[in-house]
């Protein structure tokens, strides 16, 4: 009786500490600050689709472009925009930003 | 001072020359306009909206056919839109205009129309969105009408593909109770930021239309953070329930 009652109490309790620990995972941000992406190289993890958030903290709206990873969205001035990549192949994906060419980064993808 | 904004918008994006883009893609408008019917069928919506971004946007076309009854005909209409949210894009056409053959353009009516994104860029295996719209009809007997539908965009590379399918249901005294179908898609390359070549298709079964043909269309870079966008193309009727052929051109000025 005992034994269920503890089990009653801790698996409701591991599976919240889970989806704490997954809620907790920093999804992978790019910044665009100062008319540059930082990081310039974003590693990710290469075979399974991830969340990217695209953070603007310039005062000027970009527009990021990636022939090689498909996307291309429109990131507002001091906000941000979240997009999903993947699955990607190891390897490395070039991505601009359509409103000042000049700026570019690459996503770096690769097995764990 | 109007002249030295004009020159600037004109000489924008790292001072590259876009006057003369400009000047062809609004000529290309113009002769569209002047010879002009549903404006709003030439169109393939895209599912993205983008919070805080403005839109002004022109849109027309004009039919050639070997029937006087159809030969000449036309519509236009503008409108703006504002992005309240991420997900949400109301859109009001001020106006929507047509004008049949051998007679005079006329007002048909206004339009409220809202775009929704329904998912984040990439989530799915195409991206989805929602089309929601009420057409307010001036013309006497002409009754309301509600549209509806799902909107996709998928990107592969340099290769981008939409797909619409509305439903329109009139409403209000004299309304038909069917639902009317129409689909659209449409197909393009991105050789570069200004030129993207493709094909976009009609498909009407209500009117009896269907229609396929090239269009090219493409971005001018304007002041930091806004472009025009432009597209035209002809679309070639493929029975006979459509026009021979209908030029379409559209100009739309995003900014924040």
């Amino acid at each position: 009786m005992l034994f269920r009652f503890m089990l009653a109490v801790a698996l409701p309790g591991a599976f919240a500490l889970s989806g704490f620990a997954l809620a907790a995972d920093p999804l992978p941000v790019l910044v665009i600050h100062g008319q540059q992406f930082e990081p310039r190289e974003l590693a990710l993890l290469a075979g399974t689709k991830l969340k990217l958030v695209v953070r603007n903290r310039d005062a000027l709206p970009a527009e990021f472009e990636s022939y090689d990873l498909s996307r291309e969205v429109l990131v507002p001035a001091n906000s941000e925009v979240t997009i999903y990549v993947g699955p990607l192949e190891p390897g490395r994906y070039q991505f601009f930003n359509d409103f000042n060419r000049a700026m570019q980064g690459t996503v770096v993808a690769k097995r764990n | 001072m109007k002249t030295n904004m004009f020159f600037k918008i004109m000489q924008a994006g790292g001072g590259r020359p876009i006057g003369n883009w400009f000047a062809a893609v609004t000529a290309a408008l113009t002769v569209v306009l002047t010879h002009g019917a549903r404006a709003d069928d030439f169109i393939v919506y895209s599912p993205y909206v983008t919070k805080g971004q403005n839109e002004i946007e022109l849109r027309g076309f004009t039919y050639r056919d070997g029937s006087a009854d159809t030969n000449g005909a036309g519509g236009y209409e503008l409108a703006i839109s504002h992005a309240f949210t991420s997900w949400w894009k109301p859109e009001l056409y001020l106006g929507r205009f047509e004008r049949n053959p051998g007679a005079t353009t006329h007002l048909v009516g206004y339009e409220f129309e809202n775009t929704f994104q329904l998912a984040s860029a990439g989530e799915f295996w195409a991206d989805p969105g929602f089309l929601l719209s009420y057409e307010s009809n001036k013309q006497h007997g002409t009754p309301d009408a509600v549209e509806f539908g799902p909107l996709f965009e998928k990107r592969s590379g340099r290769i981008d593909q939409r797909l619409n399918l509305i439903w329109e249901k009139q409403v209000g005294t004299g309304a038909s109770g069917k639902y009317a179908l129409r689909s659209a898609y449409s197909v393009n390359y991105r050789i570069n930021v200004k030129f993207a070549p493709g094909l976009e298709a009609y498909y009407r079964p209500g009117d009896n239309a269907y229609q396929i043909g090239p269009f090219l269309s493409g971005e001018l870079p304007a002041t930091a953070g806004s472009e025009f966008e432009y597209s035209a193309g002809v679309v070639f009727g493929v029975n006979r329930g459509a026009p021979d052929q209908t030029f379409v051109a559209r100009l739309e000025y995003e900014f924040f």
